[in-house]
């Protein structure tokens, strides 16, 4: 029921057509918009009209879509990206919240409970799982800070 | 009629209340007993003449209906939502797909190995059958649970070993009470479906095929295919293969008949059995793609997440199906309901015509009697 893109046009478009889609609900679908910046692995990415086509894979970040003076922040938990020709760009995530959503005290509270289990870990399991809180946590203060 | 009036010629010296009073008892005795027969004569074969009683059932019918009508809008409110939610997850998994078959037909180009496509000889299947947590929902959990058995019947002959993965209460304690049946784990399922909740179930399929206990596993839920009519499939999970059929050590072919395999480009239709397939981007395999990362470790991160995505899909439609099963049967209820209680009405009023003539005769020949 997507319908399928349209061809490559010609010349370079002026707005960038973005899916931002959830495993559960489509967050924006087909909105058009000037620039995303997606939190790839490889670091800050931003994805504008006319982009090469690429694959991102998205680690826990910020994301940000800039239409106009607007801009729209979500908090993501990790997904790709999916930059196509024609300045369609197809966003996945797994969890992604609106970031006037997340409470600040709980970030740090977050933080610094991970930040000690890291310290007291005994197995590579724990420490592990501790590592995986820090970052996250980390990201969304960077995020909430940044 | 006789010695009815002998009564009451013995009887004339007492009081005229006494005698009326043994003389109507005796007489609605007599036609108590000749009531019995006709009213027998109605659908009933066990009505009970009493007028309390006939009351009392109409009573408990009248509340059994009011439940089963109120179970039924809460299902058909419930199967809405669960629609949307299989509706919403779509544009997901399908971008997903999109993207995997792009990078699917470049990786193969370079060398490229996931061990979720590992394709190797099948000894053991793992099933996943998904049911129901409630009952009342007509032959939901019975029709899946009777697919199951006879895949499994399937794959005895075929001498391959097994092992099931129970989500749901109701399957859950179909194969506790039958331990010859060996059973992996047992999973509770609950409220609506999460992507949590498809991560458990993920987790454990992927570290059963991984570790090579399991060399195939295989998806049983209930597709929705209207509202009323659901279908019980079978849908391959692991290894994810484009085409192809996944062979035992004999080279015989260990899929069930009508699996449907891992589609990359397909898309299930919902209300009306509207099979759109849009041939995906065949088109759109560019060559020119660039990886911002490995495409081996973007594989690996699809992979398990086109895994849970289907997961998560199959929940979601089972529910569905589940709440449209339970809304047929509560309204199937509903309507057996009203129609007893209309033939129980009918039933009572009789007989509650019959007593007033009675006692009208009563009155009557007593009335008689006296002059």
């Amino acid at each position: 029921f997507m319908e399928p893109r349209p061809p490559t046009p010609s010349s370079l478009p002026s707005k960038l057509t973005v899916n931002f889609v959830l495993p559960y609900a489509a967050e924006l679908s087909k909105a058009e918009v000037d620039m995303v910046i997606v939190p790839a692995t490889t670091g800050q990415m931003g994805i504008l009209p006319g982009h090469v086509p690429t694959i991102a894979e998205l680690k826990p970040g910020l994301l940000s879509v800039h239409e106009g003076n607007d801009v729209k922040k979500y908090f993501i938990s990790s997904g790709f990206a999916f930059v196509h020709s024609n300045s369609y760009a197809d966003i996945l995530a797994v969890e992604a919240v609106p970031l006037d959503r997340i409470d600040p005290a709980q970030v740090q509270k977050g933080l610094s409970e991970f930040t000690q289990k890291l310290n007291s870990a005994s197995t590579d399991l724990d420490k592990a799982e501790a590592q995986i809180g820090v970052d996250v946590h980390s990201a969304l203060n960077s995020a909430l800070t940044g | 009629m006789s010695h009815l009036k002998l009564l009451s010629w013995i009887s004339s010296e007492q009081p005229f209340h006494n005698t009326n009073h043994i003389f109507v008892q005796h007489h609605s005795r007599l036609f108590k007993s000749n009531i019995s027969h006709p009213s027998n004569s109605s659908n009933f074969p066990t009505i009970n003449c009493t007028l309390r009683d006939l009351r009392q059932r109409i009573d408990s019918v009248t509340n059994t209906q009011k439940i089963t009508e109120a179970m039924k809008l809460v299902s058909a409110a419930k199967v809405r939502r669960a629609q949307e939610a299989v509706v919403n997850s779509r544009p997901f998994s399908e971008s997903l797909i999109d993207v995997l078959y792009s990078i699917n037909q470049q990786a193969q180009l370079d060398d490229v190995d996931t061990p979720l496509t590992n394709i190797r000889p099948v000894k053991k299947v793992a099933l996943v059958v998904i049911t129901g947590e409630r009952g009342l929902c007509g032959g939901f959990n019975k029709f899946i649970l009777r697919k199951a058995e006879a895949r499994i019947a399937e794959l005895k002959n075929l001498g391959l070993d097994y092992t099931v993965i129970s989500v749901g209460k109701k399957g859950n304690s179909y194969l506790v009470k039958r331990p010859w049946i060996s059973a992996d784990r047992f999973i509770k399922g609950g409220g609506f479906p999460t992507a949590k909740d498809s991560q458990v179930i993920a987790d454990d399929v992927f570290s059963l095929f991984v570790s090579e206990e399991v060399d195939k596993v295989e998806l049983l839920y209930t597709k929705f295919v209207s509202l009323i009519k659901s279908k019980p499939v079978i849908h391959t999970l692991l290894p994810l293969s484009a085409k192809g059929e996944i062979r035992d050590e004999n080279g015989n072919s260990v899929d069930a008949s009508e699996d449907e395999f891992f589609r990359l480009t397909s898309k299930e239709g919902k209300l009306a059995v509207e099979w759109d397939k849009t041939t995906g981007t065949s088109d759109g395999i560019l060559p020119n793609m660039e990886f911002e990362q490995d495409p081996a470790q973007i594989l690996d991160a699809l992979m398990p997440l086109y895994l849970n995505n289907q997961i998560l899909r199959a929940l979601q439609e089972s529910l569905a199906s589940e709440l449209a099963a339970r809304m047929n049967a509560m309204s199937n209820a509903t309507d057996n309901a009203i129609d007893l209680k209309k033939s129980l009405s009918n039933v009572y009023n009789r007989e509650r015509q019959s007593k007033i003539t009675t006692e009208i005769l009563e009155i009557v020949a007593g009335a008689e009697a006296l002059l």
